[in-house]
């Protein structure tokens, strides 16, 4: 029979580091996800996850489970995530020279990853996603953070706000107003799309 | 309750989220019916709903959680290291400060024992002197008296 979190936790506690793995292994997709969204770089956000789950193991004692394990995971996990977007990025000259290449580049809808044909109007609704998702990237850390436990992990707004220790009704303002940017963004996009398709 | 304009487009959100209670969505759904421009509001927040669902999840990278748990074993296996060697490292301090503290006491005791010494010496050069005083004093009182009861 599979064990559920809980079970898991009171297994890890004792030592038991199978038990721990098998956390691990439930949890890792999230929370790499929600490293890789908030750092934007896939070695920042391994390195983010491997040390948020050492952190876990080593506070494990100190949970008593109050909240669920996956909404105490999250706390640590956007700590972790919100502290290293604090320190200092030192950047390599490669990555110096992409940044500045990216600011040079005037702004312009993102293109699609599939070059295969694909009909007209599946073609406009994934440049529409993929404008949703570089929009996203860009926004606010708080918001993007809000935006990401919400709708790509799941959480509902008040494990949300007990994950970040924000009263449910910040969670709700955040979420309104990072969806309002991302609105914002779209609408210029399709107006600009609408306008140039008029002069053709 | 008719609600105004601008808390329709805000409650919108919510309601797409499937999160407003029954008396708000009937509202909000009565309205949708007549306001064209709240219409196109839900079928711009729609389309950023689908571009955020549809952000690709990544793949974990290969053995994370195995790398884990072995940093984890290292970790610990760094830290039984690291109390053997505090272990054996308590021997010599454990001579060092017992000598240290020793050496602290005798200088103590022989800073002391100097200084006491100093003390005494001074005191009892103080109580030579004033006992040679009052010596002198009675001797000079004894010749005052003797002369006074001769004359």
């Amino acid at each position: 029979m599979e064990c559920n979190d809980a079970q898991l936790v009171d297994k890890s506690q004792k030592g038991d580091m199978e038990a721990f793995r098998m956390l691990i292994k439930r949890h890792e997709k999230s929370v790499y996800n929600l490293a890789y969204r908030m750092l934007k770089n896939v070695e920042d956000a391994k390195d983010a996850a491997q040390e948020i789950f050492l952190k876990v193991f080593a506070s494990l004692n100190s949970f008593r489970g109050e909240s669920s394990f996956a909404t105490w995971l999250y706390r640590i996990a956007t700590n972790e995530c919100i502290n290293r977007l604090k320190r200092p990025k030192f950047l390599s000259l490669e990555e110096l020279r992409r940044e500045y290449e990216n600011e040079e580049k005037p702004i312009e809808p993102p293109q699609l990853i599939d070059a295969s044909p694909l009909p007209e109007e599946l073609a406009e609704q994934r440049e529409i996603q993929q404008l949703v998702h570089k929009a996203m990237d860009e926004l606010p850390d708080h918001y993007r953070l809000v935006i990401t436990l919400r709708y790509l992990q799941g959480l509902p707004y008040d494990e949300i706000a007990e994950a970040l220790g924000l009263p449910v009704g910040t969670v709700k303002t955040y979420l309104f107003r990072a969806k309002n940017i991302l609105k914002t963004k779209l609408q210029r996009f399709v107006d600009q799309t609408f306008l140039l398709e008029r002069k053709v | 309750m008719n609600m105004r304009h601008e808390e329709i487009q805000r409650l919108l959100h919510i309601y797409l989220d499937g999160m407003l209670n029954e008396a708000h969505r009937a509202e909000v759904e009565s309205h949708l019916r007549i306001c064209e421009n709240c219409r196109r509001e839900l079928d711009y927040l729609q389309v950023v709903m689908r571009g955020i669902e549809t952000y690709p999840l990544l793949e974990t990278p290969p053995n994370f959680a195995e790398d884990v748990i072995s940093t984890l074993q290292t970790v610990s296996q760094n830290r039984y290291a690291l109390e053997l060697i505090a272990t054996l490292l308590e021997v010599p301090k454990f001579l060092f400060t017992t000598i240290v503290t020793n050496l602290k006491e005798m200088a103590k005791y022989y800073y002391l024992s100097i200084v006491l010494g100093i003390r005494r010496t001074k005191q009892s050069l103080a109580f030579g002197l004033s006992s040679a005083r009052d010596n002198l004093k009675e001797n000079f009182s004894n010749i005052i008296n003797t002369d006074a009861s001769t004359c």
